[in-house]
């Protein structure tokens, strides 16, 4: 059967319909049934709804009275509700603005939260920069916590260095 | 015949194609969903160039196509061609793609993310494609700064991409397996590695003529040589039940099997009008045919060509104007007619 609306593709989505005893039926290839925006294909077989659902599902546990203002990313300005809703994010930044509420989605899909495998050699450097930095922090606490003063200023300014190599290679 | 050739040739009369894509995006900009950006000319055309000239050897490669530039029948031969997505085919204002000659490297820009890139090639041959993948990421990397999160790897638009981005597919003809009804366990068993097996066109399509696409869905914290691993070891164990199902039917039903692959030749060779969705069944019991040595006239290379020649997109550029339904079974039985002589 032929999608009734291109009539070219095959009809792969089939709707019935039942309003007031009368019945009707459409027959649809996906990509027609994605266009139309009935909210019955669009829930259907849209990933991004779902992937909203399961966030959803986490957030209810949390915060049941009205949400305070949605978070909002100041980069490109979409807002952690606009995610919600569309299943995908604004800009990379994203990332940062919505962390800790889409890190339970990303762990519930991926199963892990921490990279594995190939690293833009560009940006490479800084990583390997800012795992020096954690480094070095530690350090700096322990020598504060056994009151090696001296040494512990030494270190302070060498992370103050890093951390603003880190800054310029960011713009 | 050394037993090694034997499971190669097994492996090639299974296996279809292998597909790696990465998506990648740019530092400082925003996504291509969010429609924000206002220069894209301008990145459309520092991608082709880090393309282009990046590799000097290369360099008469690659050719850059936008959406807008190409029509409505090119842009659906594409898709089916499997170059470019359907969501990139509809992105008239911004979408391009940069294609090598030999159509196995697409580099989709402004899809869902800014770039995806792409390659496809026959049989068995992940590593290599992934290997092809990286050349070109390493080159758009040399002259652009992707958008890298230390903790999320790669970024992108939807949160089932982050990490290494790297989506892995093999395409499998699985007549026999389908017929008796064993795909859904293997997609039930392959959803619990974290594999999906899809029809051939993607995401919630029919099979269409016993073709199955199976692919990674992680990508974050499993590395690009692990996912390939594990796809290909999933793979090849349905590549071993399906021969072995093979082997068994021939054995018991060798009539059934003579049967149904002659008939499906004797319509093709005189069939007056077909619809895509009879054909490619028929194809799909000509070439299970060819694997199992019942018919020798017609070579796999042939059979794949033909599938990609009676799709909707490929009649009407061939026929350079829109068909009617009718108008284009006919034609679609002519060109099989001429094909299988």
């Amino acid at each position: 059967m032929l999608c009734e609306e291109c009539k070219i593709n095959v009809a792969t989505v089939h709707m019935t319909k039942i309003i007031n005893g009368s019945k009707d039926e459409i027959h649809l290839c996906e990509t027609c049934a994605r266009e139309r925006k009935d909210e019955d294909f669009e829930a259907a077989f849209d990933i991004p709804k779902l992937l909203a659902s399961l966030l959803d599902m986490n957030i209810d546990k949390q915060q049941n009275q009205p949400s305070v203002a949605s978070p909002k990313c100041q980069n490109c300005g979409m807002t952690y509700s606009d995610f919600r809703r569309t299943g995908k994010l604004g800009c990379g930044r994203c990332y940062d603005a919505f962390r800790n509420n889409i890190l339970p989605l990303i762990k519930r899909i991926h199963g892990n939260t921490r990279h594995e495998g190939k690293l833009p050699k560009r940006s490479g450097g800084v990583i390997n920069r800012k795992r020096e930095l954690k480094r070095k922090r530690s350090v700096l606490k322990q020598m504060i916590i056994e009151e090696k003063f001296e040494k512990a200023a030494i270190l302070r300014d060498e992370i103050k260095k890093i951390e603003e190599d880190i800054n310029e290679n960011r713009r | 015949m050394p037993s090694d050739a034997y499971e190669i040739k097994k492996e090639a009369d299974i296996v279809v194609s292998s597909r790696v894509r990465l998506a990648r995006n740019f530092e400082n900009l925003s996504f291509p969903l969010l429609n924000k950006n206002t220069n894209e000319d301008e990145i459309i055309e520092k991608i082709y160039l880090a393309i282009a000239e990046g590799d000097e050897s290369r360099k008469d490669e690659f050719a850059l196509i936008t959406i807008a530039n190409i029509d409505k029948i090119d842009r659906l031969n594409y898709v089916e061609k499997h170059l470019i997505s359907i969501m990139l085919s509809k992105n008239i204002r911004t979408g391009a793609f940069v294609l090598s000659k030999d159509e196995t490297i697409s580099i989709m820009i402004n899809e869902e993310d800014h770039v995806r890139i792409q390659c496809i090639l026959p049989d068995l041959q992940l590593e290599k494609a992934l290997e092809e993948t990286y050349k070109i990421d390493d080159l758009i990397e040399k002259r652009m700064t992707y958008d890298f999160d230390e903790k999320f790897g790669y970024l992108s638009s939807c949160p089932t991409n982050i990490g290494t981005g790297l989506r892995a597919s093999v395409m499998l003809h699985l007549p026999v397996l389908n017929n008796i009804g064993y795909i859904t366990g293997i997609r039930r068993v392959a959803g619990q590695i974290g594999l999906a097996v899809r029809g051939i066109y993607g995401e919630g399509t029919e099979a269409k003529g016993n073709l199955f696409q199976i692919s990674n869905q992680i990508t974050l914290g499993i590395s690009e040589e692990e996912t390939l691993k594990n796809l290909k070891n999933t793979v090849v164990q349905i590549i071993q039940k399906e021969s072995t199902l093979r082997e068994k039917l021939l054995l018991e039903k060798k009539d059934d099997i003579e049967d149904s692959v002659f008939r499906a030749l004797g319509i093709l060779k005189n069939a007056r009008i077909i619809t895509s969705n009879e054909a490619m069944k028929l194809i799909s019991n000509l070439k299970l045919g060819v694997a199992l040595n019942i018919i020798q006239e017609i070579s796999f290379k042939k059979i794949d060509q033909l599938m990609a020649i009676i799709q909707v997109g490929y009649l009407h550029k061939h026929y350079k104007k829109d068909l009617t339904e009718k108008e284009r079974d006919i034609k679609r039985a002519e060109i099989i007619r001429e094909k299988v002589k």
